[in-house]
């Protein structure tokens, strides 16, 4: 027996039921492509999750209130309310020698009230921060201006409008120089920001910003602080200023040496792994939950050859009286069904490329920056997946094919 | 010189611990170049002892050589590898793949066995011609009337060469023109030195052979000369 023979062999039993071959086929090439979207697409989400986080900046620190462990948030991360994270704590840290690498410092405190201008009441979250804060998070403004360090101090009625709430809240008119009451007080607008889009989780668009104090004493009636955010001068000084953050504040809240620090410090670096990892884990969530797909496709095709199987119990028989041995049924009927998956999975694949294709010009027409990524790694696995479940499935009708009797072709019909 | 040989060859079949003699006590031999009929009604045992002798189906007791060999000492392969060596088989409803050429069709016993893609057609043609076939080599194998599929089916015995050709109810799907024309077919291999085995319940066909076994009931009753041997192709010729 040739190499070729028993590929001529499948390649006539195939064509002869091209419904069936069709239908099967169709089945490997849902599941593969199936698989190349969902990675790839998890691909591309992955990118601009971290992307996003990346521009916001990657020396940047942020103290959170609580204790945590080495890998994981804080409680406050959560939401829950810790009280440990005083103004205090930003005046120590704003002494040069105490973390002499920080270049920007700001805390940060957030609530949420109604917001009203002559044209319009808005409910809105509020961020209280520092003047610096337009440095660490690269905020830059339409129009007018962010804060001044006075109006920190003395509690100033100013407020900085995102570009969604400027537009709302002033549909006609410039927002500069006007009044808005927020919680029952009277706020001058001072400044406008740059429309921003979407960044990480938070959409600065829709945010108002207030001075930090102001917002602590008038608006939510609070003495300590959501968070402290802080850009370090290099990246190679993250670890050490840290370091220097930790101890200058455990000295500041008069810890001893052996408990615990009630209080956390991380960088966007770090926050990136975590990030790195949670979105991992979906991809590969996404993967398994695409990878049933195929499990589908290859029980499409062990039902398909099974059926054939049965169709062809004479053809067998036949075979098997005119001289094939076992091992030649089983390889047809295993080469039958492996040429099912190689062309459902170079199908699927070219399919998944497209439809990949079209789903990142649909996100990017929808505003998202979003890169057409197709990771190698999906194409081998989609395709040696594909081969491997037609092996996997085609064994057992190849099995069961090869025990046929060569008497069944003597059956009279 | 001997093709086979038999010595009390026994089959018996047991369903479900209902035993059911289907060959009992065979000893005969065939001869290369004898064209044997095995006749006898449904249920007689015949199709069975075609089954044995063409090795798709083993006998229980007794000993059977083909060509010398002792085929219970063959395994499964061995026998298919024999088979596809040594016999051809013309079957009762064709067996042809369908929606496959004729010359497919023909080439099937080729597959399994180790032959130049040239050499392959040069047999399938010469198969095909030798049944008056080859002008339809490319149809389809359900395209064909019954008369043709038979005679596809019979260049599909003889593509491989083999010692003997097993003819299990030629004629039985066919019509007595093209029954005719296959027992003339099946006559003229024989003229040329093929040994024939025709399974067949009709005297008048059984008489086309040169000899007859006589089956009742799994036992071999007669085994005798046919005296006025019909020729299909309506020309008398002296037995060999």
């Amino acid at each position: 027996m040739k190499l070729s023979d028993p590929i001529k062999i499948s390649y006539r039993s195939l064509t002869a039921s091209k419904t069936r071959f069709f239908l099967t086929v169709l089945g490997v090439v849902i599941g593969v492509s199936a698989v190349i979207m969902v990675m790839s697409i998890g691909a591309s989400a992955q990118q601009l999750v971290l992307s996003q986080v990346q521009k916001a900046g990657s020396n940047i620190l942020i103290i959170l209130p609580g204790a945590s462990e080495e890998d994981g948030p804080p409680a406050s991360a959560f939401g829950i309310v810790t009280t440990t994270l005083k103004n205090t704590d930003l005046k120590v840290l704003r002494e040069r020698y105490s973390a002499p690498h920080l270049t920007a410092l700001s805390g940060y405190v957030t609530g949420s009230g109604t917001i009203e201008s002559s044209a319009a009441s808005l409910s809105v979250s509020v961020q209280g921060v520092s003047m610096e804060t337009a440095d660490i998070e690269n905020i830059t403004l339409a129009s007018g201006r962010f804060f001044f360090t006075e109006e920190e101090t003395n509690l100033a009625r100013v407020i900085v409008l995102g570009s969604t709430r400027a537009r709302e809240l002033f549909p006609n008119s410039d927002p500069l120089g006007q009044t808005v009451t927020l919680k029952d007080n009277l706020f001058t607008v001072i400044g406008v920001l740059e429309e921003r889009g979407s960044s990480g989780f938070s959409n600065p668009d829709t945010l108002v910003y207030v001075p930090l104090l102001t917002a602590q004493k008038i608006l939510l009636g609070i003495d300590y602080l959501n968070s402290i955010r802080a850009t370090v001068d290099a990246p190679e000084n993250i670890d050490r200023t840290i370091a220097d953050i930790t101890l200058s504040l455990r000295k500041q809240h008069h810890l001893e040496e052996d408990e615990e620090s009630d209080f956390s410090v991380r960088s966007t670096a770090a926050a990136l792994d975590v990030l790195t990892g949670i979105t991992d884990v979906l991809k590969y969530f996404l993967v398994a939950i695409a990878s049933i797909s195929l499990v589908v496709g290859g029980v499409g095709i062990m039902n398909s050859m099974l059926i054939s199987l049965s169709q062809r119990v004479r053809e067998i028989g036949l075979r098997k009286a005119v001289g094939a041995r076992r091992q030649h049924i089983v390889f047809q009927f295993l080469i039958e069904s492996s040429f099912i998956t190689v062309l459902g999975g170079i199908i699927g694949i070219i399919l998944g490329i497209i439809l990949t294709f079209i789903a990142s010009l649909i996100l990017v027409r929808l505003g998202y920056e979003w890169d057409f990524l197709v990771p190698p790694m999906s194409l081998a696995l989609g395709f040696f997946v594909s081969v491997s479940i037609g092996i996997i499935f085609g064994l057992y009708p190849a099995l069961k094919a090869s025990k046929v009797s060569p008497m069944e072709a003597l059956r009279y019909e | 010189m001997t093709l086979i040989a038999t010595k009390n060859l026994e089959k018996i079949y047991d369903n479900d611990g209902v035993r059911t003699v289907g060959l009992a006590q065979a000893t005969f031999s065939i001869e290369v170049g004898e064209f044997l009929a095995i006749m006898g009604p449904s249920g007689s045992g015949k199709s069975t002892l075609m089954q044995v002798l063409g090795l798709l189906d083993r006998a229980t007791a007794g000993d059977y050589w083909l060509d010398g060999k002792h085929i219970a000492e063959f395994s499964d392969d061995e026998l298919a590898t024999l088979r596809n060596k040594k016999i051809g088989f013309v079957f009762q409803s064709f067996n042809l793949l369908p929606k496959t050429s004729v010359s497919d069709n023909v080439e099937l016993p080729l597959l399994y066995d180790n032959h130049p893609e040239k050499d392959n057609r040069e047999r399938v043609r010469s198969a095909l011609t030798a049944v008056g076939m080859q002008h339809r080599a490319n149809h389809l194998s359900n395209q064909l009337s019954g008369g043709e599929k038979q005679r596809v089916a019979i260049a599909r015995a003889l593509v491989n060469d083999p010692d003997i050709i097993f003819a299990d109810e030629p004629t039985g799907n066919l019509d007595s023109k093209s029954g005719l024309q296959v027992m003339a077919i099946l006559q003229k291999l024989n003229d040329t030195g093929k040994t024939v085995v025709l399974v067949t319940h009709e005297t008048a066909t059984a008489e086309h052979a040169k000899r007859i076994l006589l089956m009742i009931d799994g036992k071999i009753v007669s085994d005798t000369p046919v005296a006025n041997r019909k020729f299909a192709d309506g020309n008398e010729r002296t037995l060999k």
